[in-house]
């Protein structure tokens, strides 16, 4: 297999890239060995493309986790062979009596070391790994069906007397995305709640096998609608990479700049929830309605509400920056002034602010251990930020910096106050970016597909709700596998550890609106 | 603080749209690539650039007597504007009502006859 | 917001098309909107939740979003239909009392768009349910959303007089 030149593509520009192939059994404990260690973090883990040299019935498969190092600046590509089944052993013999049955007509194809056993971040990825292909983790923790919640529903866990089950969703209050959540309450306290997603899985990255990578944008753009710069971006850069393509430094400022107004729409919309599940109706209101002004804003500088078309693969986006920039620093500070002003009567209002203090912790530990990211994480103060981490060179320049919360509680106005400080970031990048776009002339450069060969790309971008990664595996042009990590795939199992952190039902909402969590996501 | 909140709220102005009522005024101030839309017809008979780089297939040519018919099913289209970009002939362009919806889904299909020049 | 003329010329101009008396027949002046996503990718819910911003503030037509199906005149359906969400999509249009309308939103629910050869895809709404009214769009503008409402009142006429 081919290797890009990791070091010389922009967005990872001074990165050292490793590929590494051990025996699955190294593999997932080097994996293992380095995520303990702290700097580093997993960016991706799951199934490669096979080689074709399918003999028999059963597929050869093959690993591969991808780890990033921060303070050494390496991005190491980790694969591993899983061992061949044991005909002998029926599938039961792998599951210890307190786990579920694997479905029915599910075959054990081969068996891999489970990650999850030692790397809490990969639980809900290895189940996924298991009931897509029948190889089995041995060792996993907690492994039960999860892709299919129209034929496996959750099961309570709390027993006895006083508590009680409550089932919500998927079809829930107010307009929402569909998904299921179990709650295990005595009174009005949450004991467990278990959340049950995948009703809207799409199976897209399957879908997008053999098509074109252009065609594959598309799809990448639907991945998450409030998120589709950042998926884009993400996709473009894993792409361009596999396909031996150099973008511009012009190109990638341009998808820094609609990455921060895609920032600046979600988290309005993330206060405007917040403050709706408050029941401060006044702020409610302000906030979608700056959310709409926004959305019209990136409606007049692109020709979409949701800035899609914006990010091109191997060119600039076709957008007349001269009126864009006129446009966005008339009608920016006007909308900033009226967020922040409501921004600060908020924070101002006891009946809110004490709402939301003790609500919906997450532990330190827990973010640790399951490699939290987005806001979600930087509320706890761990410095998770892709734009940091891994694309500083490019921020450098703009004056960005982590924002982690003052008073890093974990709760939900943790949450609050980091998005409200990269409000203000955000804004600052926006407004620093322009001149920088409207002075030069753009340099369209048509892609040619005919330079692709049999390669990997990893893209990575910082989302509204943190960072998003794409690894693809192209063949000749045509896409032979595509992984995607949703920044939500990575949140949501704290999100029910979280809900149960001593909180009541009516807590809930509000939990739910602080995280901000994306469904379609984590669900592709 | 109690204040500050109603006092906040009278003096932000009113932004409610006249959607219905105006509706002509409403649409002609938004511009938004929503849906593509059929100019006219197209006179190169040979060209499939068009139904080619279409990723739901809404864009077909349909042959009927010698005629290539351009046939645009606005039901099936993602708006991604590469027919708007990529037609040499200038066929497809952003629609200027934004506000389609349909009874029927067949009336969301509009068709041209092809070729100018047959 | 929306002190003068907000409902009342609204409601003007709907009772020159006719539709506040169709609206005042079939659902009692007030028009409760469920909403159920089946599969889309949260742009559409997006653009639905924009519909009770101040700027379209669609409480002034009379029509309301509402939290159980029981209580709902219009099923307003967004996203792919996904082989999870395809009995749950029954059930929600099952325990709607009549009349109701289901409205399909967004080239997802019309078609399929982009996931229409998912193997997880199971068809357009339309194959599942009787549907009023379409809207298409990736993902349809409010002024869409709007118009599709609207529509879906004025078909359930026609179904009527035909």
């Amino acid at each position: 297999m081919m290797q890009p030149q990791l070091a010389e593509t922009l967005p990872w520009q001074g990165w050292r890239m490793h590929t590494r192939r051990d025996d699955v059994q190294d593999m997932i404990a080097l994996v293992a060995q380095t995520l303990a260690g702290g700097d580093t973090e997993l960016l991706y883990y799951g199934f490669a493309p096979g080689d074709g040299e399918d003999s028999g019935a059963e597929p050869a498969r093959e690993l591969v986790a991808v780890t990033m190092d921060r303070t050494q600046r390496e991005v190491v590509w980790r694969f591993g062979r899983c061992e061949a089944g044991h005909p002998e052993k029926s599938p039961q013999a792998y599951f210890s009596s307190r786990l579920l049955a694997p479905q029915s007509g599910m075959k054990v194809c081969s068996e891999f070391p489970s990650l999850a056993s030692q790397y809490l971040g990969a639980l809900w990825i290895e189940r996924e790994m298991w009931e897509k292909t029948g190889c089995i983790p041995v060792g996993h923790p907690d492994l039960r069906p999860i892709l299919h919640p129209e034929k496996v529903l959750p099961d309570p866990v709390a027993r006895g007397s006083g508590t009680f089950h409550l089932p919500l969703g998927p079809v829930r209050a107010d307009v929402t995305e569909s998904g299921f959540f179990l709650f295990d309450t005595i009174g009005e306290q949450i004991m467990h709640m278990q959340p049950q997603l995948f009703y809207k899985h799409r199976d897209m990255e399957k879908l997008a096998v053999g098509m074109t990578a252009e065609d594959a944008l598309l799809l990448a753009e639907r991945i998450s609608g409030t998120s589709t710069v950042a998926h884009a971006t993400a996709f473009c850069r894993a792409a361009e990479q596999a396909l031996g393509y150099r973008p511009s430094l012009q190109n990638e400022r341009e998808r820094m700049l609609f990455g921060e107004m895609e920032r600046l729409y979600n988290h309005v919309h993330d206060f405007s929830q917040l403050a709706s599940a408050t029941g401060m109706t006044v702020a409610q209101a302000q906030f979608a309605r700056a959310k709409e002004e926004l959305l019209r804003l990136n409606a007049e500088v692109v020709g979409s509400r949701y800035l899609r078309g914006a990010v091109r693969l191997g060119r600039s986006a076709s957008v007349d920056w001269e009126r864009g920039a006129a446009r966005l620093t008339a009608e920016l500070p006007a909308i900033d002034r009226r967020v922040r002003r409501f921004l600060r009567l908020l924070l101002h209002t006891p009946t809110f602010v004490d709402r939301l203090r003790p609500t919906g912790i997450v532990e330190l530990e827990w973010a640790r251990a399951y490699g939290v990211v987005g806001p979600v994480a930087r509320a706890c103060g761990l410095a998770v930020d892709a734009r940091t981490d891994c694309l500083r060179h490019l921020y450098e320049s703009t004056g960005h910096a982590c924002m982690t919360a003052e008073d890093a509680f974990g709760d939900a106005l943790s949450r609050f106050r980091v998005r409200v400080r990269e409000w203000d970031i955000s804004l600052h990048i926006v407004l620093e970016l322009l001149p920088s776009l409207g002075m030069s002339t753009l340099v369209k450069t048509e892609l040619s597909l005919a330079t692709g060969k049999g390669s990997m790309g990893i893209g990575v971008a910082e989302s509204p709700r943190g960072r998003v990664c794409h690894v693809l595996f192209c063949d000749n042009g045509k896409v032979v596998a595509w992984g995607i990590r949703a920044a939500s795939a990575w949140n949501w199992p704290v999100f029910g550890l979280a809900t149960a952190n001593g909180n009541i039902q009516t807590d809930f909402p509000i939990i739910d609106a602080s995280f901000g969590l994306s469904y379609a996501g984590l669900d592709r | 603080m109690r204040a500050e909140w109603l006092l906040s709220g009278l003096a932000s102005g009113r932004v409610t749209t006249t959607y219905p009522r105006q509706r002509e005024q409403e649409l002609s101030r938004r511009r938004w690539n929503s849906v593509p839309t059929l100019n006219g017809p197209c006179s190169d008979t040979a060209c499939r650039e068009c139904s080619e780089v279409c990723p739901t297939d809404a864009i077909t040519r349909v042959e009927t007597q010698g005629n290539a018919a351009l046939r645009l099913d606005v039901g099936a289209c993602i708006a991604c504007g590469r027919c708007v970009d990529r037609c040499p002939e200038g066929v497809f362009s952003w629609a200027e009502a934004i506000d389609r919806a349909e009874v029927r889904k067949e009336r969301f299909i509009s068709t041209v006859e092809g070729g100018a020049d047959q | 917001m929306t002190a003068d003329h907000g409902i009342h010329a609204d409601w003007d101009e709907l009772e020159e098309q006719g539709m506040s008396a169709r609206l005042a027949r079939y659902f009692g002046h007030s028009l409760h909107i469920r909403h159920i996503d089946v599969g889309s990718c949260n742009a559409c819910e997006s653009e639905v939740l924009a519909l009770s911003n101040p700027y379209y503030n669609f409480h002034r037509l009379g029509l309301f979003f509402t939290h159980s199906p029981r209580h709902a005149d219009v099923l307003l359906v967004t996203g792919a239909l996904t082989r999870a969400m395809a009995p749950v999509l029954r059930e929600t249009y099952d325990a709607m009392p009549r009349p109701r309308l289901v409205v399909a939103t967004g080239v997802c629910a019309l078609h399929g768009g982009v996931f229409a050869n998912s193997s997880r895809f199971v068809g357009p709404v339309d194959s599942v349910l009787p549907v009023d009214a379409y809207i298409p769009g990736c993902p349809p503008n409010p002024y869409a959303l709007l118009q599709g409402l609207l529509k879906a009142i004025q078909s359930r006429e026609e179904a009527k007089s035909s």
